[in-house]
């Protein structure tokens, strides 16, 4: 798109409609018989094509049509015949374009219609088109602007295999500007290969130029049929699942977390805390409850930096085998960045830390151009998120830790609630509903 | 058997119909169904709500729009059973927050990038080769220049709550009157944070003669457990002008804030250069 032009007061046209037009805030109508523009141009050698978003007057039964013809001088560019909202393509003849700044447009529309006429309404403009917005492309361009245009079919397929985490990777590679012609599937490991064939297609799996694999999640036999179905040139790159459990060391059994169906799954509060469960039965109030959970996690505290070495330690051995480690980068980071927000989900800094482990392979290097990738993914991830399931993190835990990223006003979003440490507690307690 | 309260609505009919179904009170008792009065086309009368969807239909709760009825309202009128009560409560919207809602030629091809028009942004998508800090610049001076009369805005939206009041058996315009400064109640020009929809279930329990008073106070009670820490229709939080809440006296208002859209949250400036350079962004 060469040019964008908004009409009414708020617009940047209105000092271009010369004559036969009702300004109002948002809008334009093109009023009596006649209507005139002055439209600029980039002054080259392009041929252009005009598209105007319009809706026209219609009262059914008494005017179902506006028509509309667009002159430029005496040149006939274009007939319409309006009943509803919508675009119309008005295209610009080179020669009349060649090198100007400006395009000067006469608009007929002949059936304009007084409202006062026809309802009773204190309204007597002569009204006919209603003039919302335009766009200037050059001739055959149907995008508007980056890759939001129209898409062109897919040249390349590129598969991420596991499970949530692996979708998040599908969707944030398949969303890079990089990746316009490379379908990124996400394939489910839970689910049988045919499956994901029926629902993608035959060639998301014989087309893969590269396939990145979840390790430990899915079962066997899926791992195994995509490998076999893979093409001998597709890369093949195996990721680990991250996990950190030593922020949240109470974990443990809560005989309530059960499945609710239509409600709840796997659970009211599908991350447990066993301190949080065994304060349940007591009916205190909510002050009370809170400091019992803090006095009692105070005392069962564990030694936090063995937690941290073990997790680590766990992470390096279910990473032996894989292409891509994360656990170098956890160790070093997790003080002082944000790196998860639950046991088993990762926060925006070790998604992208994934990411760019992910994509730094040769097969990504034949599909894209690499330079571009970096200030892609900072703008894709400017304010990311990802999943809002945040579990709190304890004072003392953040403090034995030394969290830096950390602070005591921290709210949590859980889906589209967000609480602070001391509710999330209290409603942990309580087991509380909440509604997604 | 289970009656059901079906809500004729826009999408914020979905919010009263999820808050329902979480009211352990009613479970069993009360079924909530919606339909999108937005959304709905033609055929969906026979093929979604026909007599088997209308057969235990109690009550109906019908957001009303000013103007004549619409071929989907009369349909609804002629389906629901006869004897069913109908409750008809307005619509919030605000369009005086957002005053450069307007024309964006990119979303008629592109119609859910960004459904929020910014006109003044849509005219500076051309110029995208700009600076971040140069784009932001522009905008903001252009907007400056012209932030239309947001007072004369405000009462055009004060005028169609009353007007859709009017027609209405439960009255809003007086609470959003009331709340509108101190609390934060849009997210964007239709969607509600939890405040405004937690008032909306209120009043329509209390109208519903389908429960008994006993058990709609216990659900009024469930709802604010619920709607306690909700953030209402946050998928798409549209950033209020820092210009347009000075003069609407926004107390709500922190300059600081972080906007949700879809998954990721941004400021304003964020908010507005994504939208001028009409950026992907992740779910």
């Amino acid at each position: 798109m060469e040019a964008a032009f908004v009409f009414g007061t708020v617009g940047n046209l209105s000092g271009r409609l010369v004559v036969g037009w009702s300004i109002e805030d948002q809008y334009a109508w093109a009023t009596g018989d006649i209507s005139v523009l002055v439209l600029p141009l980039p002054a080259d050698a392009e041929e252009y094509v005009l598209r105007f978003t319009v809706h026209p007057l219609i009262y059914p039964g008494v005017r179902d049509t506006q028509r509309l013809t667009v002159y430029s001088g005496e040149r006939r560019l274009g007939d319409y015949e309006l009943t509803r909202r919508g675009s119309i393509e008005v295209p610009l003849p080179l020669d009349l374009t060649n090198g100007q700044d400006a395009i000067q447009l006469t608009l007929n529309h002949p059936d304009w219609i007084k409202p006062s006429d026809v309802r009773p309404v204190d309204d007597s403009r002569p009204l006919a088109i209603c003039f919302h917005a335009a766009s200037l492309a050059r001739a055959g361009d149907h995008g508007t602007s980056g890759h939001a245009g129209g898409p062109s079919p897919p040249t390349n397929h590129a598969i991420v295999a596991g499970a949530v985490t692996a979708r998040q990777v599908s969707r944030i590679v398949g969303t890079l500007p990089s990746f316009r012609k490379t379908a990124v599937h996400y394939f489910d490991l839970d689910q049988p290969v045919d499956n994901f064939v029926e629902r993608e297609s035959a060639e998301a799996i014989s087309g893969a130029r590269f396939c990145w694999i979840q390790a430990d999640f899915g079962r066997g036999i899926n791992h195994d049929a995509l490998r076999a179905r893979l093409p001998a040139d597709c890369e093949v790159r195996v990721f680990p699942t991250p996990r950190f459990n030593a922020l949240w060391p109470f974990q443990g059994n809560d005989p309530r977390a059960v499945p609710e169906p239509g409600r709840y799954s796997p659970a009211r509060y599908p991350f447990t805390d066993r301190i949080a469960a065994s304060l349940a039965p007591l009916n205190m109030p909510d002050d009370v409850l809170f400091l019992m959970y803090e006095s009692m996690s105070e005392k069962e505290m564990p030694d936090m930096e063995a937690m941290v070495a073990a997790d680590i330690g766990r992470l390096e051995k279910a990473e032996a085998n894989c292409d891509v480690k994360l656990s170098p980068f956890i160790r070093r980071h997790f003080r002082h960045k944000r790196l998860f927000l639950a046991p088993v989900v990762p926060a925006r800094a070790l998604v992208r830390e994934l990411v760019d482990r992910l994509l730094d392979s040769p097969a990504v290097g034949r599909l894209t151009n690499n330079a571009a990738l970096g200030g892609e993914l900072d703008s894709l991830l400017e304010g990311y998120i990802g999943r809002r399931e945040e579990v709190p993190i304890h004072p003392l835990i953040a403090q034995r830790l030394q969290l830096a990223w950390w602070n005591a006003d921290l709210s949590y979003r859980w889906f589209n609630n967000r609480r602070s440490y001391k509710e999330y507690i209290v409603n942990y307690i309580r087991w509380l509903q909440w509604r997604p | 058997m289970s009656k059901s309260i079906l809500i004729y609505a826009n999408c914020q009919g979905e919010e009263l119909r999820t808050t329902g179904h979480y009211l352990q009170t009613l479970a069993g008792q009360v079924t909530f169904k919606w339909i999108p009065l937005h959304k709905v086309n033609l055929d969906d009368w026979d093929r979604l709500y026909g007599p088997e969807f209308m057969s235990d239909v109690a009550v109906v709760w019908e957001q009303v729009e000013t103007g004549p009825p619409s071929e989907h309202r009369q349909q609804l009128h002629r389906r629901i059973p006869a004897d069913c009560q109908i409750v008809k409560y307005p619509p919030f919207s605000a369009l005086c927050l957002w005053p450069f809602t307007g024309n964006d030629p990119r979303i008629a091809q592109d119609p859910l990038r960004y459904p929020w028009s910014d006109a003044i942004a849509a005219v500076l998508a051309t110029e995208s080769h700009l600076s971040d800090n140069a784009l932001f610049d522009k905008y903001m001076q252009i907007t400056r220049e012209r932030m239309p009369d947001l007072a004369r805005r405000l009462r055009l939206d004060v005028a169609r709550w009353r007007a859709a009041d009017a027609i209405a058996d439960i009255k809003a315009s007086d609470w959003v009157e009331a709340n509108f400064t101190t609390t934060k109640l849009f997210h964007a020009s239709g969607h509600l944070t939890a405040a405004p929809a937690r008032f909306m279930l209120t009043q329509l329990l209390r109208h519903t003669t389908l429960i008994e008073p006993r058990q709609t106070e216990a659900a009024i009670y469930e709802i604010e457990v619920l709607l306690r820490h909700h953030e209402g229709q946050d998928f798409e939080c549209v950033p209020v002008h820092p210009l347009v809440a000075e003069r609407l006296n926004l107390k709500f208002y922190d300059p600081d804030a972080r906007y949700r859209w879809h998954g990721h949250e941004w400021t304003f400036r964020q908010y507005i250069l994504h939208y001028i350079r009409w950026s992907p962004y992740l779910d």
